[in-house]
């Protein structure tokens, strides 16, 4: 009774996976129908062949047995030389075919793993905010496909090879067994059924396992990467942390042994015990038929053809369970896969109908009004009621302590989250009704932690392909940049980073500049810059201090320092605390107020002061 | 062609030794498998005694109530269940073993990886190739080890078959053994050609690797948005997989059409065979029983060929692999043959940098250029500079993770070449200017400094150097304090600010209480607040060690002992800050800048 149960259950659960699969199967057909058409093909006819070579054995022994009765009563079609020479043909056909599907599947592997990561890709790109990035089950999804993605076409489409492979060869012979007597080969079919079974409810039971350890597998993996990547491998040597983190990955791993092997133990005492069933249904047919033969009621080449049928049929029975053991993990990633693929998008767009547009270059009025903010799983409350002015194309400077907000404050006006309550409004239009894509490029911002492309200069720079030099040297000026990249061998077109052969590491100082001129070159009408001058040497930050006044020349700005000394040059300065704005003005009003700000600048200036004064004595 | 076969051979029998020495539960599956390799062989011979038995029955019943036919027919369902109860349990098993086996490979990997000394070298993009490849090999190497079973395997259910055709009939056995050897020649030659192009194809699959890690990483995610540049990115994963398509394609087409040739030629070869033995049954030189015993033979060798040329081809390929990964291990790591744990020098001279130049590898221009200078113990020196003169090498240099290319630098009297590497970095303590932020605990990140900080008098140490730092602030207002796991990949994990970072860095560096400290840009992202405390504390803590500074910020050189200047990889100028300034050279003006940045004159 459990079994007839479980065969529905197993049987709805296979019906839930069909949908995914046909979906990722079409993503891996897309680039080449035809390819994908013509492996199915093959596969399908390929598989016919073990029936068809079966039969004509069966004939050969019937026409060497009867042609020692009565040589010349049967034509020459049947004449055993002439089957033997069919069979060869159909023997060079199989091996041929079978070659030719290899062929024909590694390269619609790899056509289809292109496919497949180029929709992983979107489906990330398409996500506007940094919602789903927050969330540990989004990470532990992206490793897992990150892991896996090259393996997943490949298995996908072994699996489906396999399991047509196998009905049709399953179905071919079942129809020969039909001749000797029509239960046999439901009686071998059903009996089979609950070895499939077992190793179906064993392979759920290693996918719950499997989503279950999927984390400390991550961690496990991270591990492992600090100590074999080069981004730690300095402090790696300096502290002896190898041992130290060796210990952590076998800790994690440990922990998924705890919760795999006893799945693993349970699914080999049953499929021993389903093995035993099958061996059993398999045996009695087969001894059966042995008696028929005895008795003379079938003739030897029937004999061996139902006896080779019975075996090719337990074998498929068992190869199909073995392969749906052994895909377990295919199942899972396409799941997997499929989440993936359907990952709704994180920020609500406007409509287009009501949605505002406006021209990247033009200079903004920016007003923040009542914003709140808390990051998602969060508790506390990040931004709580700040109201903030940038007046059309001049600069503010926001100043506060570790964690006031500033960095958050940025995000939100990038409309990578959305606030809790509270607007945000460019030219007087809320952000949120703004067409996106006019929106981020309206912004030219230099994050505190910018990434360094492992790509040529002018691509760092400009972040596209086969742009005019003029835009990126100009910007390259302004920066500062230019002056260290123009004497290299190959200026612009030099690799950057150390991550691939014959590219040129650059020093913190010469990456922010970089960094400064990506920004520039973007032409928008918004410049944010948080913490541009943090790595800089005096040099180039008196430079920047010069020029402030001309690169923000006509843009709206708005800068995040701690380095006083470049944040008395803006036009505004907001004190911020505890998520609000707290003081506001220029440098000399602040200063008069005797705030915060006084406080902070005479800190950080005053040692200046006392030095130059010294030093003047002498 | 016969060395390369026997190298092949030779790693083989390595992964084997390996298994025996790590996992020999391993080897008795192996075994296992190996041995039901006769299988085929016996099934054949049962299925003539099957028919004979019937259509030529002998006189007498081997077994007295039972005809033989049964006999043999119950004996070959028996054969049949314990054949298949090894080979599913042993595939279930072989999971196990291949996870546990990446266990030991990995960890094999990480101590040789991280047991190298020098960092630059490190770095370099055919080291992170030669990692990559001799990675991959450390985990083909349980499929390397099931290939083998397989073959041998294969090996045995071939060898096994032949024996029953020879014995009956030798020119059967030749007419399908024969065709088969070039065959397999070919495909390992091709599976070599394929190993090669994966090599070639590595710089692609990395930056493939590279670029969708930029695509779908977390840290890089909010600039690609703001920038839109996605697509772009998109764009070169795109171009960099087509290629990859079309090295593959070009050697595949190759592949297939020599296996289409030669293969034929193989299955034409059993064809023959078969016809053959018709023949014989037509002249009637064997009997029915005869023809069905060496059609399934024949049949079953034919496959069993296919499959130990197609293992044989695989499995070469996997030996490639594995291959990288031994050789990898056994580099030895450049370490000093002897090794001093301590100096026992006396006198004020703590380190002396003599005459040092170093370039970067496949550099020509140097980064250091014949600099020399001496440190006592307990001064506090300040290294100052523009962009690119060569600070952070010479720290790099003092705590060997670099060696220079010309000089020496002796630290405590001894060359720093001449001390065992792992006592030197104890009397160290570090804060980097692009300090690591590893993906742990709060704690664990201060206390990576003391190797995690397990043991008992560990933690008071690093609660207090994390309250000199300022990150008991930081403790506080995250939900678990200082098990708070940081990094949001991970499950509760919290992100913190740069800042709230450089507090932690600062941290791990205190938390040795080291001799002598190096501090590179210690301060860059703090606020005036936290950096003046910060620094007064400095003050106080360094006052019994020897700090070496690193950093733009000029505003710490006048409470230094001495200021060394560095331009284009030289040391300029030398001396106190008072000395400096009547100097008015590099120094001065570089001050200078700072004072009019700060309180610029009256116009």
């Amino acid at each position: 009774m459990t079994t007839i149960a479980a065969f529905f259950s197993e049987s709805r659960e296979l019906a839930r996976n069909v949908p995914a699969y046909i979906s990722i199967l079409r993503i891996i057909s897309a680039g080449s129908r035809t390819l994908f058409v013509a492996c199915l093909l093959v596969n399908v006819l390929l598989a016919q062949l073990p029936a068809i070579l079966a039969y004509t054995n069966q004939n050969v022994i019937d026409s060497l047995l009867s042609q020692g009765r009565a040589p010349h009563s049967i034509g020459p079609l049947k004449a055993p030389l002439f089957l033997g020479g069919v069979y060869l043909g159909f023997l060079v056909t199989q091996y041929v075919g079978q070659l030719v599907l290899v062929h024909l599947s590694e390269m619609l592997t790899e056509t289809g793993s292109k496919q497949i990561h180029t929709e992983i890709i979107k489906s990330a790109i398409r996500l506007e905010g940094l919602y789903y990035f927050e969330n540990p089950a989004f990470h532990n999804r992206r490793s897992l496909l990150e892991r896996d993605v090259l393996s997943i076409p490949m298995n996908i489409l072994r699996f489906a090879i396999d399991i047509s492979s196998i009905s049709v060869t399953i179905l071919g012979m079942v129809l020969l067994l039909f001749m000797l007597h029509p239960l046999i080969p439901l009686l071998i079919v059903l009996s089979g059924i609950p070895d499939v079974l077992a190793q179906k409810k064993a392979h759920r039971l290693i996918y719950e396992g499997i989503k279950e350890t999927a984390p400390e597998e991550r961690r496990k993996e991270y591990f492992r990467s600090v100590l074999i990547d080069e981004e730690h491998a300095k402090e790696v040597r300096l502290y002896n942390l190898a041992g130290f983190f060796i210990n952590k990955y076998n800790d994690a791993f440990e922990n998924v042994l705890d919760i795999v092997m006893p799945i693993r133990r349970r699914q080999i005492k049953n499929s021993i015990l389903s093995r035993l069933l099958l061996s059993l249904a398999t045996i009695l047919p087969y001894l059966w038929t042995i008696g028929k033969a005895v008795r003379g009621e079938i003739t030897p080449g029937h004999l061996v053809v139902f006896m080779t049928a019975i075996v090719v049929i337990q074998q498929q029975m068992a190869r199909t369970a073995q392969t749906l053991a052994g895909h377990q993990d295919v199942i899972y990633v396409m799941r997997e896969l499929a989440a993936w693929l359907r990952m709704k998008p994180d920020l609500t767009p406007a409509p287009v109908a009501v949605q505002v547009r406006r021209k990247p270059e033009l200079s903004p009025q920016v007003r923040v009004s009542n914003l709140w903010f808390k990051y998602p799983g969060s508790e506390r409350d990040v931004l709580k009621g700040l109201d903030l002015e940038i007046p059309k194309g001049k600069s503010l400077a926001i100043v506060g302590k570790n964690g006031s907000g500033k960095t958050t404050l940025v995000k939100l006006l990038c409309r990578l989250y959305d606030p809790a309550q509270g607007t945000i409004y460019y030219d007087g239009a809320d952000i949120r009704l703004m067409n996106l894509d006019d929106l981020r490029n309206s912004i030219a911002i230099i994050f505190q932690d910018f990434i360094r492309y492992q790509f040529t200069i002018k691509e760092n720079i400009a972040l596209r392909n086969g742009q005019a030099l003029n835009g990126v040297s100009e910007a390259a000026v302004m920066a500062g940049a230019a002056e260290f990249i123009e004497p290299l061998p190959q200026a612009y077109d030099t690799l950057l980073g150390n991550q691939f052969s014959g590219g040129r590491e650059l020093s913190g100082g010469q990456w922010q500049r970089v960094a400064l001129a990506r920004a520039f070159y973007r032409n928008a009408g918004l410049l944010i810059l948080d913490e541009p001058t943090a790595s800089l040497d005096i040099a180039t930050e008196a430079r920047i201090y010069a020029q402030f006044k001309k690169m923000t020349e006509g843009k709206t700005s708005l800068l995040i320092s701690h380095r006083l000394s470049t944040v008395r040059i803006a036009d505004h300065i907001a004190v911020i605390d505890d998520g609000k704005v707290i003081e506001l003005g220029d440098h000399e009003s602040l200063m008069g107020l005797g705030g915060i700000y006084n406080e902070m600048f005479v800190m950080q200036a005053e040692r200046f002061r006392q030095s130059s004064s010294a030093s003047a004595l002498i | 062609m016969p060395r390369q076969l026997l190298n092949k051979l030779k790693v083989v029998v390595r992964v084997w030794r390996f298994l025996y020495k790590y996992q020999k539960y391993g080897l008795l599956w192996g075994v296992a498998l190996v041995a039901i390799g006769l299988y085929p062989a016996i099934a054949a011979w049962l299925s003539k005694k099957i028919i004979d038995s019937i259509f030529q029955p002998p006189p007498e019943h081997l077994v007295s109530w039972l005809p033989d036919a049964f006999f043999f027919g119950i004996t070959y369902g028996v054969l049949t269940l314990i054949h298949g109860i090894i080979s599913t349990s042993s595939s279930i098993e072989l999971v196990t073993l291949k996870d546990k086996n990446t266990r030991i490979t990995d960890q094999l990997l990480m101590e040789r990886a991280a047991s190298t000394i020098d960092v630059a070298a490190y770095a370099l993009a055919q080291t992170r190739d030669q990692i990559r490849l001799a990675s991959m090999g450390g985990r083909a190497l349980p499929s390397c080890f099931t290939g083998s079973v397989e073959l041998l395997q294969n090996f045995v259910g071939t060898i096994s078959l032949s024996i029953i055709l020879i014995y009956y009939h030798p020119l059967v056995a030749a007419i399908v053994l024969i065709p088969a050897i070039p065959l397999l020649f070919s495909q390992i030659k091709i599976r070599a050609n394929t190993f090669a192009a994966l090599a070639y194809k590595s710089p692609l699959y990395r930056q493939m690797h590279y670029l969708l890690e930029l695509m779908l990483g977390n840290a890089t995610a909010k600039e690609i948005r703001v920038y839109r540049t996605g697509s772009f990115f998109l764009d070169k994963y795109t171009k960099a997989a087509d290629e990859v398509i079309k090295t593959s394609r070009d050697l595949r087409w190759k592949a297939t059409t020599s296996g289409i040739a030669l293969g034929s030629l193989a299955a034409a070869g059993i064809g023959g065979a078969y016809i053959y033995i018709i023949y014989l049954a037509t002249t009637n030189t064997i009997g029915i029983g005869d023809v069905v015993m060496y059609g399934t033979s024949v049949f079953y060798a034919g496959g069993s060929i296919r499959y130990l040329v197609q293992n044989a081809s695989i499995l070469s390929a996997q030996v490639l692999s594995v291959e990288k990964f031994f050789s990898y291990l056994d580099q030895q790591p450049a370490e000093a043959a002897t090794s001093k744990e301590s100096s026992d020098a006396t006198g004020t001279e703590e380190w002396a940098i003599d005459n040092v130049s170093y370039s970067y590898p496949e550099r020509k221009e140097k980064a250091l250029e014949n600099v020399s200078f001496q440190i006592r113990s307990k001064e506090k020196i300040a290294i100052v500079g523009l962009n690119g003169a060569g600070k952070t090498t010479l720290m790099k240099l003092m705590l060997r993770l670099l060696d220079p290319d010309a000089g020496a630098i002796r630290f405590r009297g001894v060359n720093l070449k001449a001390w065992n590497a792992r006592a030197l970095r104890k009397t160290f303590g570090v804060v980097f200017q692009d300090f690591s932020k590893f993906k742990l605990t709060l704690y664990e990140n201060i206390a990576v400094a003391l190797n995690g900080g397990s043991a008992s008098n560990h933690r008071d140490a690093v609660f207090s150097a994390a309250r000199v730092a300022g990150v008991d602030e930081i403790a506080n207002r995250i939900p678990q304090g200082y098990e708070t796991q940081l990094g949001k990949e991970f499950l509760n994990g919290t992100d913190l600010s740069g800042g709230q970072w450089q507090r932690i860095a600062l941290a791990r560096g205190f938390v040795r209480n080291a001799d002598v400290i190096f501090l590179d840009e210690p301060t860059a992202s703090l606020d005036a607040k936290t950096e003046k405390a910060l620094i007064d504390q400095l003050m106080v803590l360094a006052q019994d060690k020897t700090a070496i500074m690193i950093s733009h910020r000029l505003f710490v050189t006048p409470m230094v002992d001495r200021i060394l200047v560095l331009e284009h990889g030289r040391l300029v100028e030398e001396g106190t800050h008072q000395q400096l300034m009547k100097f008015d050279g590099v120094y001065a003006e570089m001050f200078k800048t700072q004072v009019g940045m700060y309180w610029p004159s009256p116009q």
